[in-house]
């Protein structure tokens, strides 16, 4: 990786990074039932970003033989680039964290086919009608970044994956569900993910019409992870840079409520963003974005932290912008690992009993599409229910949810804040820890 | 190239020869890919990038049982089959399925009116550099653009045990521009976008559409939020390719229904999916269009599959594995979006066909509704659909009155199809940027077509 590094600058860079990721994945699917299919998969590909008078150039290759014309495609669009001034990641200090979990090596298709039997199994004990689809897969991946201002930083991860779905059809009614994990430790809690996705199956079968109006709304900590990104986008440091934010000169000001802390963590041992650095090569921190309600940082690349004058927050990544998975194909940029939000004063059961009426919301469709930097939101609630005196009622549909996220976070609207949190899924992505909020007069409009 | 190709065909046809009597059936496909981007982003060029990637996939069914590998190291191609063997012997334990068809040999050329690769990269960087100052100059309220393009040219190899063994070359460029203009605390963006695969020309004199999208953008910085509720709504030909797409193309899928007696049920031909003005076809044959494919990814022939004739349910889109099992005819619609992933069955082009209606004839008894005109995108979970409007206007009176913003529209497929009262005769075929996402699949070029319809209700979100 070094030569290639000093071949760039040979070749006129300034200053050059490599980002390569080798990986080897292994993989069972259930589907529909039954056993469908083993898949395994070897991939490796690299990323050249170069530096010259300024200007950025990028190429990608998944072949390293031909590094030549790697380099010459990054330097030949090193041409055209607008003028930047950052520098790639130098040599620093990392902790030592370490995201690999050696239980992997020995991690067989057998036990992932023994998982997936059991998980459809019990699915179909509780209810034969419901088709359920199963998928473990494991990953043992090297990242590696160079630069050449002395950043030479390697990690193995080890990767873990789980998703269970269950799909019911019944004249006039479509029910779905789905939960899993993905993680860099390996070991967890088959039973709590076949109760979290047999869940529904026992609270929506019945449909409950209510009409457009102001609701209490309870979001579940995966619906919160839908409209968080909104909020996403306004905490992107280039978004911050590029003025179009709304937090653009909110730093130190209190803008949510202030029971809310929030952070983008990749410190969280055995979680699936642990990193000891991000793509960039910026170590990975805990980065405190607000502290009750007091926004405190962004989500910063190397690049938006240089022109804000501030420092990277090792929220630097490379990703598939719909499956938010890694890709090196993608240009790094400001983006979160984890959400992790501190919990209230109560347990969510407490707070629950007492609801008199509202509508729990946990999976909101459309918000990739309708999500806007200045946080307004719309969505269509695709799983939630009505609540009354502390009880599931039934499922409620045909119903859509719209706001701003930032209002949703305000006192206005946040009611409490439940002290139980849980890691979950992203809707968007990622893995996340979040807790439950209660929020008051919340317009939704049906059918 | 042309030895490049025989090669690879040549290495293909002995593989499969060599390890095809040990499955029920074997599939191999190669690809090899490179592609120019560049994004503006307000005055700057935030990136140009050049990718290349060459990888593979191998597919083996036995017993029921796939085995599948994919990789990048071409050379150790040999030992991936065997792996996908191995696998696949492994969980193999009922009775493979899967439609047969006849083998096909064919090189398939590009057939070009104006080939990107031929532009140095500065042609382009300048062409779409002239487009973005034209953003950004536009009005005061603008404050920013975004300018997207990128071309890629594929070389795909697939051979299989049925005796196909095909390289085809293919073509796929897109690109967005979006104005962003800032009024307070207020943003709001609206753009242009284009798509071909095999012009380079759609991206040329495209100047009417960017100054269109920035007064739109003004004007929509300015504009109300729509009030949320149920109305009539009237929508444009895009957002009507993209209805077909996703309240229908989705549920007519194959494997959605293959395995699922419950699903067989709602989704039994014959069925009456909407009034009898209603017709829905996905098509493979639009040339040129980002669609477009002489064969699919197993390669079969592609065709234009009619779905719903007059109201009723009369076809899906199926993969050999799909079609087998349901004992229907595979339609050509298995689609991987590269050498990373397995086929499965996804749309190409999707058509709500044209109907006798004016515009005025469609909005002329609406007292109160919504106009909704092209899309930043849709969802669906199979009953629910939802997507987003790029802009609205309300109608008053049967007559289009202001411009509204945040227009979402969802509503319950099966209810909604049957509640389409009014099809449009300006039928227009849309290419644009993005593409569709399944199954850790996106973005895979497809293309949406349709007139103006009318819906008596959906819910249009709001505040």
């Amino acid at each position: 990786m070094k030569k290639i590094i000093q071949k760039a600058l040979k070749k006129g860079a300034d200053q050059a990074e490599l980002f390569v990721i080798e990986s080897k994945d292994q993989g069972v699917l259930f589907e529909n039932g039954t056993l469908k299919k083993i898949e395994g998969s070897q991939s490796q590909g690299g990323a050249l970003r170069v530096l010259r008078n300024g200007k950025l150039g990028f190429a990608t290759t998944t072949d390293f033989d031909s590094e030549d014309s790697l380099i010459d495609q990054a330097i030949a669009a090193s041409e055209f680039g607008s003028p930047f001034k950052f520098d790639f990641a130098p040599n620093a200090e990392f902790k030592e964290l370490i995201p690999f979990d050696p239980q992997i090596e020995t991690f067989d298709e057998e036990q992932m086919l023994n998982i997936g039997s059991q998980a459809i199994s019990h699915m179909k004990a509780y209810d034969a009608n419901i088709l359920s689809s199963c998928s473990i897969g494991k990953s043992i991946q090297t990242i590696s970044v160079v630069t050449s201002n002395g950043c030479e930083e390697s990690y193995d991860r080890s990767y873990f994956g789980f998703s269970l779905s269950g799909q019911l059809v019944e004249p006039g009614n479509f029910l779905e569900n789905y939960d899993g994990i993905e993680q860099t430790r390996i070991d967890f809690d088959l039973g709590s993910y076949l109760s979290s996705v047999i869940q529904p199956f026992r609270q929506g079968r019945k449909n409950i019409s209510i009409s457009s109006g102001k609701y209490q709304v309870i979001l579940t900590p995966r619906a919160l992870s839908g409209l968080f990104l909104a909020l996403e986008q306004g905490l992107n440091g280039n978004n911050v840079a590029k003025g179009i934010s709304p937090l653009k000169d909110k730093h130190s000001q209190k803008v949510l409520d202030e029971r809310i802390n929030l952070y983008a963590d990749g410190t969280l041992k055995g979680t699936a963003s642990y990193a000891p650095f991000d793509d960039e090569g910026t170590p990975s921190q805990k980065n405190i974005l607000f502290q009750n309600g007091v926004l405190k940082n962004y989500l910063l690349d190397l690049q938006s932290a240089e022109k804000l004058n501030m420092y990277p927050s090792g929220n630097a990544m490379r990703r598939n912008r719909l499956y938010m998975n890694r890709d090196y194909l993608e240009l790094p940029s400001p983006s979160i690992n984890s959400w992790v939000m501190d919990g209230g004063a109560r347990q969510f059961d407490e707070i629950f009993l007492d609801v008199k009426e509202a509508v729990l919301v946990d999976q909101i469709m459309g918000l990739l599409m309708s999500c806007q930097v200045n946080g307004d939101f719309s969505g269509t609630i695709s799983l939630g229910y009505h609540v009354k005196d502390g009880q599931v009622t039934g499922r409620v549909k045909d119903c859509m949810i719209a706001g701003n996220i930032y209002d949703l976070l305000s006192e206005v609207h946040l009611q409490e804040i439940s002290q139980d949190q849980r890691w979950i899924l992203g809707a968007h992505g990622g893995t996340h820890m979040l807790p439950t909020l209660f929020l008051k007069d919340i317009f939704l409009s049906t059918k | 190239m042309k030895e490049l190709k025989a090669k690879q065909r040549n290495l293909l046809r002995e593989l499969i020869q060599k390890h095809k009597e040990a499955c029920d059936y074997l599939e191999i496909r190669l690809e090899q890919s490179a592609e120019s981007g560049l994004v503006f982003s307000g005055k700057e060029l935030e990136s140009l990038t050049q990718k290349q990637e060459q990888g593979g996939y191998v597919r083996a069914l036995i017993k029921g049982g796939w085995g599948e590998a994919s990789f990048n190291d071409l050379s150790q191609i040999e030992s991936y089959v065997q792996q996908a063997i191995q696998s696949a012997k492994r969980i193999g334990k009922g009775t493979s399925q899967l439609a047969s068809v006849n083998g096909v040999e064919d090189d398939v050329a590009l057939d070009l009116k104006e080939d990107p690769r031929t532009l140095a990269l500065e042609e382009k960087v300048k062409l779409f550099s002239n487009y973005n100052q034209q953003i950004l100059k536009a009005d005061p309220l603008i404050t920013s653009s975004r300018v997207g393009y990128f071309d890629q040219h594929k070389i795909l190899w697939i051979a299989n045990s049925f005796g196909t063994n095909i390289v085809q070359e293919k073509l796929d460029l897109a690109g967005r521009m979006t104005a962003i203009a800032t009024n307070g605390k207020n943003s709001q963006a609206y753009g242009t976008t284009f798509g071909s695969s095999n012009n380079f020309g759609v991206t040329r004199n495209l100047e009417k559409q960017v100054t269109k999208a920035c007064a739109d953008a003004v004007e929509l910085v300015k504009a109300p939020k729509v009030k949320g509720g149920s109305y009539p709504v009237v929508i444009d030909p895009i957002l009507t390719g993209v209805f077909a797409h996703e309240a229908f193309g989705h549920l007519s899928e194959g494997d959605n229904v293959y395995e699922s007696e419950q699903m067989k049920q709602v989704m039994k031909l014959g069925t009456e999916f909407g009034r009898p003005i209603l017709n829905i076809f996905d098509t493979g044959l639009t040339t040129g269009s980002r669609a477009y494919m002489k064969y699919d990814d197993e390669g079969v022939p592609t065709e234009e599959t009619p779905l719903i004739k007059e109201g009723k349910l009369v076809g899906r889109l199926h993969s050999l594995e799909t079609a087998g099992k349901m004992k229907e005819k595979p339609t050509g619609s298995a689609r991987a979006m590269s050498y990373k992933f397995p086929p499965i069955c996804r749309m190409r082009n999707t058509c709500i066909g044209p109907g006798t209606s004016s515009f005025e004839e469609m909005i002329k008894d609406i007292e109160l509704g919504v106009y909704a005109v092209e899309t930043n995108g849709g969802q669906t979970n199979g009953e629910i659909f939802a997507f987003v409007a790029s802009k609205g206007y309300m109608i008053r009176n049967g007559q289009i009155a202001e411009m509204v913003r945040d227009v979402s529209l969802s509503g319950n497929v099966f209810e909604t199809l049957k509640k389409i009262d009014a099809i449009g005769s300006d039928y227009t075929v849309r290419d644009a940027a993005g593409g569709c996402g399944k199954g850790g699949q996106w973005p895979l070029p497809t293309a949406e077509s349709g007139p103006h319809i009318r819906i008596e209700s959906a819910v249009v979100g709001g505040v």
